[in-house]
């Protein structure tokens, strides 16, 4: 049986060597988008500008602006003259922050009673509540709380950003890639021999998915060199654990993958398939984009199940808080099941159509 | 013309032959949008923890109102700071607020009494977020600020996400089609075929242009429809601005695929190479950060990239109604990159192609 395998994961080797285009962006899409892709997405709000119009042009005013323009969040980028400047600046897109400082502005600031007016572009209302809370955060004077960010104390935002590619990218080689073999396969009629030959169909999936674990498994470990020289991220516990986990996400998003490939015929559907039934639901529906606190009491629970969200989950426990076993076992328990389940739905698909066109 | 019509029609008639294709065109996308947006509910929900070292009538009232707040979807009272940071650690809350042995004694004196938070970096803005709700709660601000929040009537979470969500299901599967479509001919043999009839190239490729723009405004239309009776997704422009302005983004986007199409040899070369290219426009497009917040490389690099064009369109088309003429700068880059990538896609094929 051993030996049965280790002749099919050759045979993809070899499949996957030869095809040198493939190769190529097999070995360089995780590079270019960890590394290049990890310092754009930052979700946050950074160097936002801001448009000010000032009506009382006294010092108090100009201090303001300078308050603002010192904190990272914010961008002084321009004084305005009238409202209606104002007003067609924000509807054509080019603002997105005004500020207008009323007359008595410096007068009012002894009794703290001096109106600020804020227009924020609202279309999306997660930005513009950000901008209300990072506004009277910077504005605040007085010091009450002591505060410490754990885990990560320069609150970098590659912290966020890197686990969720290395995320894609694992989604991407061991389901997309694999199930795209797998349906070429029965595309070309090439399935029809090796159902001929004493190999099992488990055997021939598991052959074929070796190369690409090993793949997946290699980016993997060079995230982490990434994070830690590039981004320069404190690693907590980078063991077994971590191992452990990349490989049973990966065994779980080619299950996934086949489970679709067991139920199409041809490489349009498997493409528009995996983009729509794994990436989409993943990406936008973990804990990625979206912290999963905020969502709706109902879908919750279904994002917690979501295989991204318990690999982010563990991603961070595992390297970044060094939390107890315990809470790390049970999500890489439930990647398990999953895995196993679509598995056999996967195989009942197979075992229909594997050896037919 | 009756050529353009008669491979209009044998596309519709080869697309519509094949059924899980037609659902995963034209009921997938519904199932995506019934589910996804649905969750986005923008509460702060913050899991909270508190020790409270001092154990006071003043630390009492503080966590008594702490409880009273909404914001919190729980908050959980630990004896000892190590149990709570271990709690932080497992992820089972996100901040924690130590309340420090003197807290009454100073705050009774008029001194400033010191409260101790830590919260979970992890998740970066949110952490931030955290905070500044926290330090909204417990301090004053000297000015009083008034927020406006403009373009969204319906105060709407869901809206913006579900925009970029319906710009991104049409890219994906127009896009696919058409580069899988023309690969499969080049690689069944069916292109060569069509050497031996009217067609010639200009019409060929204009002719799949036309039928994949208007299998995209075929689903934009179902996509505005299930959003619009769904979620009450109103459009402060017109329908026939948005219609335009994705139709002109269509076609970047298809000369892309087109030119991917002419580039790779089998499928499995195209697949690959669309992954790629289609997972760096989304990643660098403006779907999941501000443009401003992107270093300046990012930045330029975003202004060649069709996706970035349409989000920026199409955002202030729906919710600004922003007239689709003062945005013809845009739409002229849009249909610039459409050129200069087919014409490349139509050099490249006529070198592989004799005839053609």
């Amino acid at each position: 049986m051993i030996k049965r395998i280790i002749t099919i994961a050759k045979k993809e080797v070899i499949l996957i060597w030869r095809d040198k285009l493939s190769m190529i962006i097999l070995i360089a899409l995780p590079a270019v988008i960890i590394a290049i892709l990890g310092g754009v997405l930052s979700f946050g709000l950074e160097d936002s500008k801001f448009y000010l119009l000032d009506y009382d042009n006294s010092t108090a005013s100009k201090e303001f602006a300078q308050n603002l323009d010192i904190s990272s969040e914010f961008d002084f980028a321009g004084y305005l003259s009238t409202e209606s400047e104002l007003e067609s600046l924000l509807k054509n897109g080019e603002a997105k922050i005004a500020i207008i400082l009323h007359k008595g502005f410096e007068k009012d600031i002894l009794s703290n009673n001096s109106r600020v007016d804020v227009f924020v572009d609202a279309s999306d209302l997660l930005f513009s509540l950000a901008v209300e809370q990072r506004i009277k955060l910077s504005l605040s004077k007085s010091n009450l709380l002591n505060y410490s960010y754990e885990f990560n104390p320069e609150l970098k935002n590659e912290v966020r950003s890197v686990p969720g590619l290395i995320m894609i990218v694992l989604i991407i080689i061991s389901s997309v890639m694999l199930s795209l073999s797998v349906n070429r396969e029965r595309e070309r009629g090439t399935s029809r021999l090796l159902i001929l030959t004493p190999i099992s169909i488990d055997g021939i999936i598991i052959g074929k998915s070796v190369p690409y674990i090993f793949i997946a498994l290699l980016h993997s470990l060079s995230v982490l060199f990434v994070s830690k020289w590039i981004y320069g991220i404190e690693l907590q516990g980078a063991g077994f654990n971590y191992f452990a986990m990349c490989m049973l996400f990966i065994i779980n998003s080619i299950c996934f993958g086949l489970l679709i490939a067991a139920w199409v015929k041809s490489e349009v559907e498997l493409l528009i398939g995996c983009w729509l039934f794994l990436f989409i639901p993943n990406v936008f529906f973990s804990s990625f984009i979206y912290p999963i606190e905020t969502m709706a009491e109902v879908t919750r629970s279904i994002a917690s199940f979501l295989p991204s969200t318990l690999f982010l989950d563990s991603y961070k426990n595992v390297l970044f808080r060094n939390a107890q076993a315990s809470s790390t076992y049970f999500n890489f328990l439930i990647l398990f099941a999953q895995s196993v389940i679509i598995y056999l739905f996967a195989k009942v698909g197979f075992a229909k159509n594997f050896g037919r066109k | 013309m009756r050529i353009i019509l008669a491979i209009i029609k044998k596309e519709w008639l080869q697309l519509m032959r094949n059924r899980v294709l037609a659902f995963f065109i034209f009921a997938a996308p519904i199932v995506i949008l019934a589910i996804i947006p649905f969750s986005l509910e923008g509460e702060v929900n913050i899991k909270a923890g508190i020790v409270d070292e001092d154990e006071s009538s003043a630390s009492r009232g503080l966590i008594a109102q702490m409880n009273n707040i909404e914001l919190f979807q729980k908050v959980i009272l630990f004896n000892s700071r190590e149990d709570a940071q271990l709690n932080l650690s497992n992820g089972n809350i996100e901040m924690l607020l130590v309340i420090t042995s003197n807290f009454e004694y100073l705050s009774v004196r008029e001194q400033k009494p010191e409260l101790l938070m830590l919260l979970d970096g992890t998740a970066p803005y949110r952490a931030k977020s955290i905070f500044s709700v926290i330090s909204g709660l417990l301090e004053s601000n000297e000015y009083n600020i008034h927020f406006h929040k403009l373009f969204n009537r319906a105060q709407s979470h869901k809206h913006y996400f579900l925009l970029s969500l319906i710009i991104l299901v049409i890219l994906l599967v127009g896009t696919s089609l058409m580069t899988l479509n023309i690969v499969n001919e080049k690689e069944s043999g069916i292109l060569e075929q069509f050497n031996a009839t009217l067609l010639n190239r200009y019409l060929y490729i204009f002719s799949k242009y036309l039928f994949f723009i208007i299998l995209s405004l075929f689903e934009l239309i179902i996509c505005l429809f299930f959003c619009f009776f769904v979620y009450k997704l109103t459009i402060t422009g017109t329908i026939f601005e948005v219609f335009i302005s994705v139709a002109i983004f269509m076609f970047p986007m298809l000369s892309i695929g087109f030119l991917i199409a002419v580039l790779s040899s089998n499928q499995v070369q195209s697949v690959y190479m669309l992954t790629f290219i289609l997972l760096n426009l989304i990643l660098l497009g403006t779907m999941f950060t501000q443009l401003s917040s992107m270093p300046i490389w990012a930045q330029n690099l975003a202004l060649i990239n069709p996706l970035y064009y349409i989000l920026e369109i199409s955002r202030n088309i729906v919710f600004k109604g922003t007239p689709l003429l003062k945005m013809l700068p845009q739409l002229t880059v849009l249909i610039a990159i459409g050129f200069v990538v087919t014409s490349i896609a139509v050099l490249k094929m006529s070198r592989s192609h004799s005839r053609w």
